[in-house]
């Protein structure tokens, strides 16, 4: 999508138009399904979060500025979703554990390493699912989809010299997991710089 | 091994993974709920239509009063006058109250 088309689908979706929305839907979908998917490591909850990310995005549809990047827009909207869930989640997980009721469990494989095509996909899904959140985010963000570092930083609310640092981090961390053959999970955020 | 290889070629070997589109049954549903979303906030036709208080700034856009839905919109011209008599009712209170302080 050019960027005069995006400034022109802005428009239509400022003023409600639904095949606006369609075209912005049809590009954007995939991907942000992919990164849901890969940030919860869960199918289902991946689509419930992406209902919410494009419930969000249809409810401040008339606030979205002139010249919004949809890109950058929908993939803070996605990862803020996200971080909602996440939070609501550990207090689930906090308030079960009190109550002395079933542990809550975290599936090992994602969704995708069960599915990959190759090995090599594989173990990357493998070396990927198994970082902590903050280091996948930022490497689906500038490896999967393609966004700058800058943009990257400005989806996940940090400066763009602690975005190249996380993101340099983060593929050192990936690369070493490419190597361990059997990746341990981290699943909340900051563990693994603790 | 990728592990060995540039960053930049781990970058590229992650933009190569694939991914699957969302369940169809729950994408259709998903974008039902968006049109109709959509369809129920698009801008009543004062809104769209007078620049007036769409060039002010956001801060100033709480000023505008909104209208009950089983309101007919009124027109631009109404709505400034409006607006500009509360404004000036506000000044006008402010002040006897200043006055009546003894601090005016």
């Amino acid at each position: 999508m050019d960027r005069e088309s995006e400034l022109a689908l802005v428009d239509r979706l400022r003023a409600g138009d639904t095949a606006a929305f369609d075209a912005v839907h049809a590009a954007f979908n995939a991907r942000l399904y992919g990164f849901l998917a890969r940030l919860a490591r869960s199918r289902d909850v991946a689509e419930d979060l992406l209902e919410d990310t494009w419930m969000r995005f249809v409810t401040h549809a008339d606030q979205l500025r002139p010249d919004t990047r949809l890109g950058p827009w929908l993939f803070t909207v996605a990862r803020n979703v996200h971080v909602t869930w996440c939070r609501a989640r550990a207090v689930e997980s906090r308030a079960t554990a009190t109550l002395d009721l079933w542990p809550v469990t975290v599936p090992f494989d994602s969704p995708f390493e069960r599915t990959a095509g190759n090995e090599l996909e594989r173990r990357i899904e493998a070396a990927l699912g198994a970082l902590p959140v903050e280091a996948r985010e930022v490497l689906l963000l500038v490896g999967m989809e393609g966004l700058t570092p800058s943009e990257a930083a400005a989806v996940c609310g940090v400066t763009p010299e602690a975005m190249r640092q996380r993101l340099k981090r983060a593929r050192a961390e990936l690369s070493r997991r490419l190597d361990d053959p059997e990746p341990k999970v981290v699943t909340r955020f900051r563990e693994a710089e603790s | 091994m990728i592990a060995n290889e540039e960053p930049d070629d781990l970058l590229r070997a992650l933009a190569s993974l694939t991914s699957p589109a969302p369940a169809a049954a729950r994408d259709a549903r998903i974008r039902a709920r968006c049109h109709a979303a959509l369809t129920r906030r698009k801008p009543r036709s004062w809104q769209a239509r007078g620049p007036s208080w769409r060039s002010l700034r956001p801060s100033w856009r709480r000023l505008r009063p909104s209208w009950p839905r089983v309101f007919r919109p009124a027109p631009d011209a109404l709505v400034d006058a409006l607006a500009a008599v509360t404004v000036v009712y506000g000044i006008v209170v402010a002040a006897e109250g200043l006055r009546l302080a003894g601090l005016f």
